[in-house]
């Protein structure tokens, strides 16, 4: 038995340049495929992780995005809508709404800004709470004085709890409370700031350019009606989580088919590269196969010799193309995140052992169909014209 | 004679149309050593593949130790377990050493045979138990490949031109270590050739000519215990 690794062994040693690169291409493969797969998994744990943390199951807001429309009022443009009054009132009064929570964004020019401006935010302490935000360091808003800072915002201003810190055209120094975590939101370049001192500050008294909507769990059914009822005022805006989830489910459903059809568009070509290989080798040995045949050895047996040899170039290829898969699993999650228009936070390649067990065992199945055509030609080629060939 | 080992009777073989074969006949004693000589075409070949059961006859017979081989089933295990075969080339494995082909070839034998190292060591190949046999010279390979005969003890050794390919010295080398393992394992040796030098060696019993698909004898051999009869019937030597 042990010649049945030794030989197929020696063979590898022996065409070591031909043993690389197929050991290099099926690595490459297992990488791609790996990589795809452990990519859909954990793009859709984060998206799913994300719309949890979303907290509010409708986002009231005035018309346009607020966003863009920050964008455009510092270029110039219409400055920034804000909701009508009465709106926060007239939600907390439904039935159906067991919390609001109202904010205020406002954009201040700030050319040390990649994007040339600074965005600071109004909130209530309860946004914690419902947005589930985590802090990287100090206090949240309420529970210390002073700001809280995004987590990019914190970087590129380098700034930690406890520093000073001046918002672009206000003189008067602010403190960093807290640093939030990453949540691979907007949030992340944000200044966050209670909403009656935000509003102060930038002299906007009781203007509100958005407000979450929690419904009670008991009320979801009522959701529809709330979000109709508020999309059809004419300066009002209302984004459900729902068809936000939907959206991203339909994008995760296109994801996952481009990449069933990469994954087997890749396998199928490591398969025929492999198969190729073996053909090639069993080729150059036929007639070698056919004199061990001729001297009593069965063609079980060398056709488990040529399987092992198989083995032999897919397992270590397959456990390299793992490796590089884990070890290269946050650069590739987010260069692949870099084409889709939604990015979430944490890690986006999620490689658990059942999928590495999987493509382990998908790719020792392909080897070894992929060999099976030379063992078939070894077996039942005539051993005698072999042996008899250019002698 | 003592009783034939091997007996060939009516033995016809045609590729494609063409007869090769045409009622061959021979009679090869137990632990004798026959030659059958023939020009390139002749045939010779595809009679030691019947030998070997890599070629089906068209009619005839060939019993060995009395029973018909042709009508045997598991011709893998028969070869395995009775035959010994040497080539032209000798088709070792290249990646292996020299005595991990012998061991290789031990490996799957049922009966044990002689050892590998003793197998080594009396073809004077021990000092390179441990090369490849792809970087042996062609006379060391050719050596190699006849003590891989002799590893399941065979009955029967069959050597398709083991010689074409080697100079002088070489060639007696290899048949003088050929018979001599022969002699210790009491196998009978079938040798083909087409080279008269081959046929000039002592150790040949009986000399067959192969010629238009008939064996015939070639020479009258001291000691000999065989006997070739023209197509259609016995005939004594």
């Amino acid at each position: 038995m042990k010649f049945l690794l030794l030989w197929p062994l020696a063979n590898l040693r022996q065409h070591r340049w031909v043993s690389v690169t197929v050991i290099a291409s099926v690595a490459a493969v297992v990488f791609v495929v790996t990589t795809l797969a452990g990519f859909v998994r954990g793009y859709e744990a984060a998206v799913a992780r994300d719309v949890d943390r979303m907290g509010f199951d409708l986002l009231v807001t005035a018309r346009g995005c607020p966003y863009e429309a920050a964008t455009l009022m510092l270029r110039g443009g219409v400055g920034l809508r804000y909701m009508p009054d009465g709106v926060v009132e007239r939600l907390a009064a439904d039935p159906a709404v067991a919390a609001t929570h109202p904010t205020l964004i406002h954009p201040l020019r700030d050319p040390d800004s990649p994007s040339g401006m600074a965005l600071v935010k109004g909130v209530t302490p309860r946004f914690r709470e419902a947005r589930r935000l985590a802090m990287a360091d100090g206090a949240w808003l309420g529970e210390a004085e002073g700001v809280v800072l995004g987590f990019e915002a914190a970087e590129l201003a380098q700034r930690h709890a406890g520093d000073a810190f001046l918002l672009p055209g206000l003189d008067t120094p602010l403190v960093v409370a807290g640093v939030l975590e990453r949540t691979g939101s907007q949030l992340d370049g944000t200044v966050l700031m209670e909403l009656e001192e935000a509003q102060a500050r930038f002299g906007l008294p009781g203007r509100l350019t958005g407000v979450g909507v929690q419904v009670h769990p008991q009320h979801r059914g009522a959701l529809d009606a709330l979000r109709e009822r508020y999309d059809n005022e004419a300066e009002l805006q209302v984004i459900a989580l729902d068809t936000v989830t939907a959206a991203l489910r339909a994008a995760m459903e296109d994801l996952r088919g481009v990449v069933t059809l990469l994954t087997g568009v890749l396998g199928v070509l490591g398969a025929a590269l492999l198969g190729n290989t073996t053909l090639l080798r069993a080729l150059s040995e036929h007639r070698r196969h056919a004199a061990l045949r001729a001297v009593g050895f069965p063609p079980l047996w060398i056709g488990a010799a040529m399987l092992v040899e198989t083995a032999l170039l897919v397992g270590p290829g397959t456990l390299l193309g793992l490796g590089l898969a884990v070890a290269a699993g946050g650069v590739s999650g987010a260069r692949l995140a870099g084409y889709l228009p939604y990015a979430p936070a944490g890690a986006l390649v999620q490689l658990t052992p059942v999928l590495a067990l999987a493509v382990a065992g998908a790719a020792l199945l392909l080897g070894s169909l992929s060999t099976l055509p030379a063992v078939l030609r070894m077996a039942t080629g005539d051993v005698h014209a072999a042996l008899q060939a250019d002698t | 004679m003592s009783v034939p080992v091997l007996e060939l009777s009516d033995l016809s073989k045609s590729w494609a149309g063409v007869p090769v074969l045409a009622d061959a006949a021979l009679r090869v004693g137990s632990g004798s050593h026959t030659l059958i000589r023939g020009a390139s075409g002749s045939g010779k070949s595809t009679l030691l593949g019947i030998l070997a059961r890599l070629v089906r006859p068209d009619a005839g017979a060939v019993r060995l130790d009395g029973e018909d081989i042709t009508s045997l089933g598991g011709a893998t295990r028969y070869r395995r377990e009775r035959l010994g075969l040497v080539y032209q080339d000798p088709q070792l494995v290249d990646c292996l050493t020299s005595i991990q082909n012998l061991e290789m070839t031990a490996a799957i034998q049922a009966r044990p045979g002689p050892t590998p190292d003793s197998l080594l060591r009396r073809l004077g190949l021990l000092h390179r138990r441990h090369v490849r046999a792809g970087v042996l010279s062609r006379g060391e390979r050719q050596r190699l490949a006849v003590a891989r005969a002799f590893v399941g003890r065979p009955r029967l050794v069959l050597a398709d031109e083991p010689t074409a390919s080697l100079d002088p010295e070489a060639r007696d080398h290899v048949l003088d270590e050929l018979f001599g393992l022969a002699g210790d394992a009491g196998a009978t040796v079938l040798m083909v050739s087409h080279d008269p030098r081959v046929g000039e060696h002592v150790a040949f019993q009986q000399r067959v000519g192969l010629q238009q698909g008939r064996l015939h004898q070639l020479a009258p051999s001291a000691g000999s215990d065989a006997s070739a009869r023209p197509a259609g019937g016995p005939q004594p030597c």
